[in-house]
């Protein structure tokens, strides 16, 4: 269709002739923003063009690091709240009973007292 | 490839994310708060009871039953962290599953398990709460309650498919009907746990207790123990073969054998033993579990068919009705929390209580405060000469022991070093620990042969084992008041640490061979080092220690070479005995003496030896050097030596061999039994051999025989004298002779 054509051109204005365009502040607005909340609403906006392969991976990698610390170490961490009770070894040693684990933690710090 | 994407929807889509993986947390966060709240301590009995208040109906018995009924507690012999005696086992086991609910005392269970008895159905747990409640109205004083509660579990049982659990009701009732000496409800009781389907050797070891309880009080078997006698004869006979079962068998006959014991030798008199399980300062072991448990018993763990178990009742009192004769050492079932911090003192007769129908023993058991250590400690270095052990005085304490201890490969070892010692401290010189005799071990590791271990061969001299040590202080009459080794069973250990290093010397090079497991090379390169000077005690003395690790490693059968290391061995103790004299090498050259029959000289190095010797015990040199006077015919002299051995020492070691010389010197057994009686044999821990009883055997099998007391005399006189062959020759005639002078040889 050829807008210069004189019978179209008329057609045309005859019923565009009712409507005004009233937000031209507003075009500009967006266009060329001046005010802070222009500003911002450009920055909302704004596009941007993302490489879908290297947020992707990065992604996939952040979700196999969440899920494994999860399933491995977040089990281990809650093992001893696990069960109605524990095991836990006596030993005697120099004539007394003493619970195994303290013992040793103890001696390893007397031994080695910079290692607090 | 890329996409475009306006910054508000990855905020937006970011957000929603975010939102997402906190949604997740926070879902999961409520279910790991409850499991940790109810198992890690978080809940506490408060808190648990107030859940009880609040509950409804059927949520508060199921609360009862989680929390109070659903462990081990029903089973005494299971239900404690530890089983301990005064002498010997500290510590049963070594794993312990330490619960994580809140624990509630059985006082504070009472009220819910009679809610429980009351409003509960008829599923297991009503016989744990049942139980429980019988132990506690027994602790109480009120038999007749806790009778009432077991039958009344019982018929709540009866209509339900549970019914196999009523057994253990049933034995329960009949343990307290004899207790109160009931004996008619006893025999009908017994008759009915005959009478159930599945019977197994556990309740007919029960039955067989209570019965035999009977027997002694009334002097009279009764038909249900006859009836008893000969379902496990035909249980017996019906076992085959195949080792599942043998174990069975065994256990069965033992049952029979123990009955036969009962019924044939006619003994009266039961005795009630009783008393409180106290901490010192007057704090009672309140619901503790209290075991008498028979000699037979020693060998194995703590079993449910062990007749005598009780628990102590809020003041720390305990109480058993009707004990049968025999010899009994106490245990109590503790938690680890409860000792903590505390020590129960050894006892001088090694805590065995003989029971012969007294009508009543008092055994009191009094945990004391630890004694504390004050130097050298928590892992100190000494390079000092001169070591001093210092520790707090303990009130009251006439003298202390002072005792060491060295970890070996496998295990430990310990000595004691100076006894009697009047005050707190004491100084030791470290180079009078070198040449300690701290005994060798050998261990075999895998299926290998057995190897000498190099840290009990290098003892006290190696600079880099750590040692221990501690204290026991005794009253004036001999009885110990507390020592340094207890349970120290929390984070802070309950004070100092009793381990120290020695490292005064400097290792030599064929120490550190030693070290490596080269025990061949580091001989020779002891040897070595003697050879080139010798002046060298160190190294003299360290040839004799490998020396005496050969002979031990020998075994029987190799006499020759034992008589070779021998005489190396004496040659040169004899020249260390010169460098330095220590009450342990002259102890060797008066063994060797006594083994050639050298009275004078054994005589002369046992007195060298003793004059060195700081121990304040010398019931084993006392015995020894009876048996020395015996061999050389100085029979008055040998009876007082061995007197005086037996009298000192708890174990009575030497008693047998001093029943033979009574024999030897008065040929009847009158005498030899008065001795035996007297002094029994405590020297095995969990096989001590009965004298009494085999001299009961043998007057048994004398009886009519005209020729017994000759021959029984003659053989006593070729075993004082040391005549080996004659003395062994067994006449097979006479079993019980036979046995006897068998088990001689095991005296010494």
């Amino acid at each position: 269709m050829d807008l210069n054509q004189p019978n179209v051109k008329r057609k045309l204005d005859e019923e565009l002739s009712g409507l005004r365009f009233g937000d031209r502040q507003k075009v500009l607005g967006r266009t060329h923003p001046k005010t802070r909340r222009d500003r911002l609403r450009a920055l909302w906006n704004k596009e941007l063009e993302l490489p879908v392969v290297p947020i992707g991976a990065a992604l996939l990698l952040f979700f196999t690091a969440a899920f494994l610390y999860r399933a491995v170490l977040q089990p281990k961490a809650s093992l001893p709240h696990g069960g109605t009770a524990f095991k836990r070894e006596m030993i005697e040693e120099g004539g007394s009973v003493y619970w195994k684990d303290v013992l040793e933690r103890r001696l390893a710090l007397d031994e080695n007292p910079d290692q607090n | 490839m890329k996409i475009r994407i306006k910054i508000k929807h990855l905020a937006y889509g970011s957000g929603l994310l975010l939102a997402f993986v906190l949604a997740v947390c926070f879902m999961a966060r409520p279910v790991q708060y409850m499991a940790g709240a109810d198992q890690a301590g978080t809940e506490t009995k408060e808190q648990v009871l107030r859940e009880i208040e609040a509950a409804g109906a059927q949520e508060k018995l199921r609360l009862i039953a989680e929390y109070m009924l659903k462990d081990d507690s029903v089973d005494l012999s299971r239900a404690f962290d530890m089983y301990i005696e005064s002498n010997g086992m500290m510590y049963g086991g070594g794993v312990v599953d330490v619960a994580r609910k809140p624990v509630f005392s059985l006082g504070e269970k009472v009220p819910y398990l009679e809610r429980y008895l009351k409003e509960g159905g008829s599923d297991p747990d009503i016989v744990s709460a049942a139980k429980l409640l019988a132990y506690y109205y027994q602790g109480t004083g009120e038999p007749e309650k806790a009778a009432a509660v077991l039958a009344d579990a019982r018929e709540r049982l009866n209509s339900s498919p549970a019914a196999y659990v009523s057994d253990e009701l049933l034995l329960m009732q009949a343990k307290i009907a004899a207790g109160q000496k009931q004996y008619d409800t006893l025999l009908k009781l017994c008759e009915d746990l005959m009478d159930g389907t599945a019977v197994n050797e556990d309740i007919l070891a029960s039955i067989s207790d209570l019965l035999a309880q009977y027997t002694i009080d009334k002097g009279a078997v009764p038909h249900a123990l006859e009836q008893l006698q000969s379902a496990l004869e035909q249980k017996i006979s019906r076992i085959q073969s195949g080792q599942a079962v043998q174990i069975q068998k065994e256990k069965l006959v033992e049952i029979t054998d123990r009955l036969k014991k009962i019924v044939s030798s006619r003994t009266t008199g039961l005795t009630d033993v009783s008393g409180t399980i106290m901490k010192a300062g007057g704090e009672p072991f309140a619901y503790t579990g209290v075991f008498l448990r028979r000699e037979d018993d020693l060998n194995h763990s703590m079993a449910g068919f062990e007749p005598y178990q009780a628990l102590t009742n809020g003041k720390g009192e305990y109480a058993f009705k009707g004990v049968v004769p025999g010899r009994y050492k106490l245990f109590i079932g503790v938690n680890a929390s409860e000792v903590n911090g505390w020590t129960w003192p050894e006892q001088r007769d090694g805590g065995w209580i003989d029971l012969n129908g007294q009508g009543a023993a008092k055994e009191n058991v009094t945990f004391q405060r630890l004694l504390e250590l004050k130097t050298p400690v928590n892992n100190a270095v000494l390079k000092d000469q001169t070591i001093t052990f210092a520790w707090k005085p303990v009130q009251g304490a006439a003298y202390y022991d002072l005792s060491l201890g060295l970890k070996l490969r496998s295990g430990s070892s310990g000595n004691i070093i100076r006894q009697g010692i009047s005050s707190p401290q004491v100084q030791i010189k470290a180079d009078d620990l070198y040449y300690m005799y701290t005994g060798i071990s050998a261990s075999s590791e895998g299926s290998g042969q057995p190897a000498l271990d190099p840290l009990s061969l290098l003892g006290y001299a190696d600079t880099e084992n750590r040692m221990s040590w501690s204290v026991a202080a005794y009253d004036a009459e001999g009885r110990m008041l507390t020592r340094s080794g207890g349970y120290r069973l929390d984070e802070n250990l309950t004070g100092n640490l009793p381990f120290f290093y020695l490292k005064e010397r400097k290792m030599t090079e064929a120490d550190r061979t030693l070290l490596k497991g080269e025990i061949e090379k580091a001989e020779a390169m002891y040897r070595a080092d003697y050879r080139r000077n010798p002046d060298d005690e160190y190294s003299l003395h360290m040839i004799i220690k490998l020396l005496e690790g050969k002979r031990m490693l020998l075994g029987a059968g190799a006499k020759e070479s034992e008589d070779e290391l021998k005489a190396e061995q004496a040659a040169l103790l004899r020249q260390m005995a010169d460098l330095r004299p220590t009450a342990w090498f002259y102890d060797l050259l008066a063994q060797y003496s006594f083994e050639q029959a050298k009275w004078d000289e054994y005589l002369r190095y046992d007195e060298l030896a003793a004059a060195l010797d700081t121990s304040r015990d010398t019931s084993y040199r006392d015995g020894t050097r009876a048996i020395a006077l015996m061999r050389q015919g100085k029979w008055e002299a040998a009876a007082a030596s061995f007197q005086k051995s037996v009298e000192n020492d708890p174990s009575h070691r030497f008693i047998g061999a001093y029943i033979a010389l009574s024999i030897a010197g008065s040929g009847t057994l009158e005498k030899a039994m008065a001795l035996a009686e007297k002094f029994p044999d405590r020297m095995m821990y969990n096989t001590p051999i009965h004298w009494d009883e085999l001299l009961q055997d043998m007057k048994r099998e004398s009886s009519g025989d005209k020729g017994y007391f000759q021959t029984l005399r003659n053989r006593a006189h070729s075993y004082v004298q040391g005549k080996e062959k004659d003395w062994k020759h067994s006449s097979s005639y006479f079993p019980a002779m036979d046995r006897f002078f068998k088990l001689l040889e095991q005296v010494g």
